[in-house]
């Protein structure tokens, strides 16, 4: 059989897999042993599967995402992100929409300790929704800021997927995630706008809460300090080139475990809750990592790659015509598909095209986790969406309509829009940080 | 098999946490990397069953719920049973690696460890979650599930 046809039948079956509700890392196991074996040979193909499985658990440079993965959930368990919302209340309460600029502050700053969006939702959705509902915000308003400002965790070092991204790139993750400080704190500004705007248009969406006084704020600034700790240990580490990655991760997880519990906040229970999660989403990444190098390992025998590199060339498309193609290909599978996974899918692809085009991959790598930032929150596979509407199931008396989600985070979606036609337009905005390093 | 990914796992922040205390010293620990790799290849495999068991793994839902109950049944047995034959083989594959590597006498770089053993016990975390989904396929013939 021709490689590129073989190609295209396996991308076929691997869809319909995906519409049988086979798990995305199995699915990419399957169809990629099943074509390599048929493109190659039985044994190969057999040979390859236990070799990039085994390979894929036992690699030291992915050995630093359950780290990171267990740094961001101790950090929830012990409370952290309590301290940080009060603090961002503190200062921000008393303008109209505040508290919903409060919960995007703090949700970036819980992001400088956990790498994942929904995990940063899921936290900022139980401390932040209460509080909103309490001073009469709107559905909209306030569901829509935590799931959207849920996403920021993602962009804000260390971050999951530009952590998978710069495995599978071969790109240095300290530069990566020194990268992503600039364009996160970018985002946090363009959500803050996004509630000013909405609340200057319709003032009932969100009240003003009351004026706090200064002592109060300098105050609620030692709930910061411990969270600025360990961030500037973490990413000041990889930036000075003290640590790899992997000891920033254990230091990190290290440090928050030696804070809370210093201060009472963690116990057995908490920890025991932080290693289980780990383990499960630290699992289901490892897999789904696995599930990718096996599936590229059959796309490059395919030759599908180079040939959608070299087809794309062939239009002579002016470069932002092309990243603007990739954008819109990652925004309408972003909504049928979970970030992590998609990115993973399709890095193969489009990585060589975008180096083709001449541009940095650092800075694609960061407006890849910008886009996926949409694909949290877009239906109808939203993640955060589900998890903001889960969690006011249990905390906002009568819940949240799902649909109220889906329209609050409209303004947000824009903001993202926002976002990176500024990273599109001015690249310097990621290179900076990196080009300082070391 | 959980308690054992845990233990991998905080095994890996004190062993590297070790390493970069020791390096403040001018004593780093010799064969971190590998020690570490190793945890982390023990962490992975040991936490398969639990992660499928509490359903972590990402699978796209929104076509599967146009079709009715008994549909999806079939449909969730059907890929039940693909994944069975899918990690069986993978098992095999890796216990295979494991006594292909015994038998050439492969030990690591730096600790001279048998790395083989690391193979098996990964194999082994497999086979659990092989069963794992031996008893979903059982559960779906009987109509439990």
């Amino acid at each position: 059989m021709d490689p590129t046809i073989a190609g295209i039948c396996g991308i076929a079956a691997m869809m319909v897999l995906f519409m049988l509700r086979m798990p995305v890392a199995y699915a990419m196991l399957l169809v990629g042993v099943a074509g390599f074996s048929m493109l190659t040979s039985v044994t190969g193909g057999l040979n390859m599967l236990g070799r990039s499985v085994y390979s894929t658990f036992a690699s030291h440079e992915l050995s630093t995402i359950p780290l990171f993965i267990l740094m961001g959930q101790i950090a929830f368990n012990a409370g952290i992100s309590r301290r940080l919302y009060d603090t961002a209340y503190c200062f921000l309460g008393h303008v109209r929409g505040g508290l919903a600029m409060a919960t995007v502050s703090a949700c970036t700053a819980f992001g400088a300790v956990c790498g994942s969006s929904p995990a940063t939702a899921a936290t900022m959705a139980t401390v932040g929704l209460p509080e909103m509902k309490r001073f009469g915000y709107s559905d909209e308003l306030a569901a829509g800021a935590v799931a959207s400002g849920g996403g920021l965790g993602m962009i804000m070092p260390p971050s999951v997927v530009l952590l998978v991204y710069g495995v599978l790139t071969e790109q240095s993750i300290g530069a990566l995630f020194v990268a992503g400080i600039l364009p996160a704190l970018l985002l946090t500004l363009l959500f803050i706008a996004a509630v000013a705007v909405q609340c200057l248009l319709y003032p009932q969406h969100g009240p003003a809460g009351r004026r706090s006084s200064w002592r109060c704020r300098l105050r609620s600034l030692m709930g910061l300090v411990d969270t600025l700790l360990v961030f500037a240990l973490v990413i000041g580490g990889m930036f000075y080139g003290w640590f790899t990655p992997t000891e920033a991760a254990s230091i990190g997880v290290l440090g928050v475990f030696v804070l809370a519990v210093s201060r009472g906040h963690l116990g057995w229970r908490g920890f025991v809750k932080a290693v289980d999660e780990t383990l499960r989403t630290s699992c289901m990444v490892m897999l789904l990592i696995a599930g990718a190098t096996v599936f590229g390992k059959f796309l490059a025998v395919t030759r599908i790659p180079f040939d959608i590199a070299g087809w794309v060339g062939g239009f002579d498309l002016p470069a932002f015509a092309v990243m603007g193609l990739v954008v819109a290909v990652y925004f309408v599978g972003g909504c049928f598909m979970d970030s992590l996974a998609l990115v993973m899918l399709t890095i193969p692809v489009f990585y060589p095209l975008v180096l083709n085009l001449g541009y940095d991959p650092v800075w694609f790598g960061i407006i890849i986790v910008l886009v996926t930032e949409m694909g949290v929150i877009t239906p109808p596979v939203g993640i955060n969406v589900y998890v903001v509407y889960g969690i006011a199931q249990q905390v906002v008396p009568g819940g949240i309509a799902l649909e109220s989600v889906f329209k609050g985070v409209l303004p947000f979606l824009v903001a993202v829009i926002a976002g990176i036609a500024l990273l599109l337009c001015f690249p310097q905005i990621v290179t900076l940080l990196p080009s300082l390093m070391y | 098999m959980r308690a054992g990914a845990g233990c991998s796992l905080c095994g890996m922040v004190l062993v590297t946490a070790a390493d970069v205390a020791g390096r403040a010293f001018a004593s780093p620990l010799f064969g971190t990397e590998e020690l570490v790799a190793f945890l982390a290849a023990l962490t992975a495999g040991f936490s398969l069953p639990y992660a499928h068991r509490m359903q972590s793994h990402i699978a796209v839902e929104i076509f599967i719920r146009r079709y009715g109950r008994k549909v999806r049944r079939v449909i969730r047995l059907l890929v039940d049973a693909v994944c069975l034959a899918l990690f069986s083989v993978l098992a095999w594959r890796l216990f295979d690696y494991a006594v292909s590597m015994r038998r050439s006498g492969v030990l690591s770089m730096n600790l001279e460890l048998p790395e083989y053993l690391v193979v098996a016990l990964v194999g082994l975390g497999v086979v659990v979650f092989a069963l794992h989904l031996v008893c979903d396929v059982l559960r779906a013939v009987r109509g439990e599930a």
